[in-house]
C-alpha cells in the first residue's frame, strides 16, 4: 500500500502478490522444525522440514521482486515511509538469504545457538516487522492524527536505526562464524571477538537513538505537527477519502467501488460521498450500522448494527487477561475474581449488544436497495465467527491428540505396562451422552424453527442435563481408574484430553443455559435465532472432540 | 492469444473459494503425511533400519497427491484457459466472469507453488538409508 502511494502507479503483478501471501501462509505450517534441527529428530524428519523452509523462499522472493518492480516502474517520490519501506526490504533481503543458508539443516547444525542466529532473526524480525511498522506508523499518522509528522525528524530516525541496525548486527554474522553462543554475557578476551561486540554495542545504541527519535516525533507531533489535510500522500486507496478528523461521522456513505485504487481512477468520489451518494447515506436511528456483503462479488447481503462506543470489551478483555496472567503467578484468588469478571461482562455484552430482534425486518440502504437487519446461520457473521474460532481451537485439540500418539511412537509400550487405563465403558457412556446432549442442542434449533418454542426451552434444558452427565462420565474414567497426572505420561496425556473436553462441554453448557434465558426472555424466537444457530455450531465440534477423546482413550489401547 | 469464450457468471454463484485453496491443502496433506509415516516408522522400527518402505510410501504419496494437484487445477484450465505467464492487466475489468478468471489464475499458480513444495519435500528421503 505504502509502495504504490509513493511511486503512484498500482501494483505490479497484483496477482502474484496474491500468490505469495497465500503460499507463504500455507508453506509457513511446514517449517516450524527449522528452530529445533539439532533435538534428536530423525534426519528424513529434518528433510521435510529443511525443504518447506527452502520451498517458503520462494512466495517471499516472489512478493520482494513484486514490490523492486512496482518501484521501478513508477517515478519515486523522496518520503519517510518510503524510505522505511526500501530499508526494510534491504534488511529483510539479508535475513531472507541467511535464511536460505541456515534452512539446510547441516549448516544449522554447525552455527546452532551461535551470534549467526541471532543476526539472522533479527534481521527478518527488524526488516519484515520493526522497519515496515515504522513506515505504517509514518505513513497512516496524518489519517489517525490529522497531523503531519516531521520530516526532518523521519530523515534522521530513519537513518540513525537503519545504519545504527547493520552496524549492530552484521558483524553478529561474524561473531557468530567465530563461535561466539548465544545467551552469553561475558567471555574470556582470548576468543578474538572482542572489537566485534564492542563495534555492535556502540551500534546498537545509535539504532536506538533512532528509534527515540522516532518515538519523541510521535508524542511531539500529536499537538505540534503541521495540519495534514485530506489525502497528504495523494494515495489512491479508499481510506484516504474520509474527512480530516472534526467530523462527527467517520464515512458519510458507503460507496460502490469498481477498482483497487478508487481515488485515482475516480477523483469525483469524495465528493460524491460527502454529498451522500452510496449506501447508508443517513443514520436516522442514530444507530451504528455497515453493510455485510458476499466475499467475492461484494454484494450487499445485510445491514449490520453494530454497537456504538462502550467500555464492556474492555472489561471483558480485562478479566481474561487477568485470567492468564495471575494464572501465571499461580495467584488463584485472582484468577477466579479475574474469570468471574470476565464471565459477567462477557455475557452482559452479549445480552445487549448481539442478535437483538430489530424493530423492523428490512431496511431502505439507499442505491434503491432493501436489505435485512437480521442474519442467522451461515448467511450470519456470527456463525463464520464461531465457524472460524472452533476451526483454531480443533487444531489446538487435534495438537493434543498428536500428543498422545507422539507418547505412543516414542515408548515401546504405551499405555505403559502395569497401568490400567480408563476403559473402554466409561468413554463410551461418555460417548453416548455427549451424542445425546448434541442431538437435543440440534432439536431445539429445529424445533424452535418450526415455532415450537416450549419443546425448544424443553431440549435445551434437557441438553443442559445430559452435557453435565456427559461431563462426567468423561472424568469417571481415568477418575476411577486412579490416573495419576504426575506419573506419568499417558496418564498426564489422557486428563488432558480429557479436561479439555470437560471444559468445552462446560462452556456449551453455559451457551445452552444463555440461548435458553434469551428464548425465556423473548430474545430468542422461531425467526430470529441466531444465537441458537452459533450454539448448536459450537456443539458440533465440540461433540466430535468429545468422541474422538473417547475413541483415542478408551479404544486406541486396545488396538495395540 | 486469443481469447476464447468463456460462461458468462452470475454473481455469488460459480468457482467455490475452497477450490483456490484446494492445492495448498493438498500440499499440507501431504506434508502431514510424510511426517507422520516417518516419525512412527523411526521410532518403531529403529533409527537405524532401512528407508525402504519409507521412500515408497514417500514416493506413492507424492504421485497421488500430485494426480490430485492435476485434477483440481485441469478443470480450472479447461474452463478458463488460463496459463501462468498471464497477463495482470486481464485483471482489472470488474466483473463477476474477471473475478473468476482471476480466481482460475490463482488456483493454477497454487497448484505449481504446491507440487513445488511437495517435490522439494520428497526429495531428501532418497539420499538418506536410515532413519539417522
Amino acid at each position: 500500500m505504502i509502495i504504490p502511494t509513493f511511486v503512484q502507479r498500482p501494483i505490479a503483478g497484483y496477482s502474484w502478490i496474491v500468490l505469495s501471501a497465500l503460499g507463504t501462509g500455507f508453506l509457513s505450517f511446514g517449517l516450524w522444525v527449522h528452530h529445533m534441527f539439532t533435538t534428536g529428530l530423525p534426519g528424513v524428519s529434518l528433510g521435510f522440514f529443511s525443504a518447506a523452509s527452502e520451498a517458503v523462499a520462494i512466495p517471499t522472493g516472489i512478493q520482494i521482486f513484486v514490490f523492486i518492480a512496482t518501484v521501478m516502474l513508477g517515478r519515486v517520490q523522496r518520503s519517510v515511509p518510503m524510505l522505511f519501506s526500501l530499508g526494510a526490504l534491504a534488511t529483510f533481503i539479508v535475513g531472507g538469504s541467511t535464511g536460505v543458508m541456515i534452512a539446510v539443516a547441516p549448516f544449522d547444525f554447525q552455527v546452532h545457538d551461535t551470534h549467526f542466529i541471532v543476526a539472522h532473526l533479527h534481521y527478518t524480525l527488524i526488516g519484515g516487522m520493526l522497519f515496515p511498522v515504522m513506515a505504517g506508523v509514518w505513513y497512516f499518522y496524518p489519517f489517525v492524527t490529522g497531523r503531519m509528522l516531521s520530516r526532518r525528524l523521519g530523515i534522521w530516525s530513519f537513518w540513525l536505526s537503519f545504519i545504527g541496525f547493520n552496524a549492530a548486527f552484521l558483524p553478529m554474522h561474524l561473531t557468530g562464524l567465530l563461535g561466539m553462543p548465544r545467551r552469553v554475557f561475558t567471555y574470556g578476551a582470548d576468543m578474538g571477538w572482542t572489537w566485534l561486540n564492542l563495534w555492535s554495542s556502540v551500534a546498537a545504541f545509535v539504532f536506538a537513538a533512532g528509534f527515540l527519535l522516532f518515538v519523541w516525533d510521535c508524542v511531539r507531533s500529536y499537538t505540534k505537527g503541521a495540519p495534514a489535510g485530506r489525502n497528504p500522500w495523494r494515495a489512491g486507496t479508499l481510506e484516504w477519502m474520509s474527512p480530516a478528523p472534526g467530523q462527527v461521522y467517520g464515512v458519510r456513505a458507503i460507496p460502490q467501488i469498481g477498482s483497487r485504487y478508487p481515488l485515482w481512477d475516480d477523483p469525483d468520489l469524495p465528493r460524491r460521498i460527502e454529498g451522500g451518494d452510496g449506501y447508508l447515506p443517513d443514520a436516522p436511528e442514530g444507530l451504528r450500522e455497515t453493510l455485510v456483503t458476499t466475499v467475492l462479488d461484494a454484494e450487499p447481503l445485510q445491514v449490520l448494527r453494530i454497537q456504538g462506543p462502550t467500555w464492556v470489551p474492555m472489561v471483558t478483555a480485562a478479566g481474561l487477561g487477568g485470567v492468564f496472567i495471575f494464572s501465571t503467578f499461580a495467584l488463584w484468588l485472582p484468577v477466579l475474581a479475574s474469570a468471574l469478571l470476565f464471565m459477567v461482562a462477557m455475557l452482559y455484552w452479549l445480552w445487549t449488544g448481539t442478535a437483538i430482534i430489530p424493530d423492523k425486518p428490512v431496511k431502505e440502504v439507499g442505491m434503491g436497495q432493501r436489505l435485512p437487519l437480521y442474519r442467522a446461520g451461515p448467511t450470519s457473521t456470527g456463525w463464520w465467527a464461531m465457524f472460524i474460532t472452533m476451526t483454531g481451537d480443533l487444531t489446538a485439540f487435534l495438537a493434543l491428540i498428536f500428543g498422545y500418539f507422539f507418547f505412543w511412537t516414542i515408548h515401546p509400550d504405551f499405555p505403559p505396562p502395569g497401568t490400567d487405563g480408563p476403559g473402554w465403558r466409561w468413554p463410551l457412556v461418555a460417548a453416548g451422552l455427549t451424542l445425546v446432549t448434541w442431538g437435543l442442542t440440534l432439536g431445539a434449533r429445529l424445533v424452535n424453527a418450526r415455532g415450537h418454542v416450549r419443546w425448544a426451552q424443553v431440549c435445551l434444558g434437557l441438553a443442559m442435563a445430559g452435557g453435565v452427565a456427559a461431563a462426567l462420565a468423561q472424568m469417571a474414567g481415568p477418575w476411577l481408574a486412579g490416573l495419576d497426572a504426575t506419573a506419568h505420561s499417558y496418564q498426564a496425556i489422557v486428563w488432558a484430553l480429557v479436561l479439555w473436553v470437560v471444559l468445552h462441554i462446560a462452556a456449551g453448557l453455559i451457551m445452552q443455559a444463555y440461548c435458553l434465558a434469551r428464548s425465556l426472555f423473548g430474545r430468542l424466537t422461531p425467526t430470529h435465532d441466531a444465537d441458537l444457530w452459533n450454539v448448536t455450531l459450537y456443539w458440533h465440534f465440540t461433540t466430535a472432540s468429545a468422541l474422538l477423546t473417547a475413541a483415542v482413550i478408551g479404544g486406541f489401547g486396545y488396538l495395540t | 492469444m486469443t481469447q476464447t469464450p468463456e460462461p458468462h457468471q452470475e454473481p455469488g454463484e460459480g468457482t467455490h473459494l475452497g477450490l483456490v485453496l484446494a492445492p495448498l491443502v493438498i500440499w499440507g496433506l501431504h506434508f502431514l503425511f510424510c511426517y507422520v509415516w516417518t516419525a512412527i516408522a523411526c521410532e518403531k522400527q529403529g533409527r537405524a533400519s532401512p528407508l525402504h518402505d519409507t521412500q515408497t510410501a514417500i514416493l506413492s504419496a507424492t504421485g497421488v497427491a500430485l494426480i490430485l494437484i492435476v485434477l483440481a487445477v485441469s478443470g480450472v484450465i479447461r474452463r478458463y484457459r488460463r496459463s501462468l505467464t498471464d497477463n495482470d492487466f486481464e485483471f482489472e475489468v470488474n466483473s463477476p466472469e474477471e473475478r473468476h478468471r482471476f480466481l482460475g489464475h490463482m488456483t493454477l499458480m497454487l497448484g505449481a507453488l504446491s507440487a513445488i513444495g511437495m517435490i522439494y519435500a520428497a526429495i531428501p528421503v532418497f539420499y538418506l538409508d536410515s532413519c539417522r
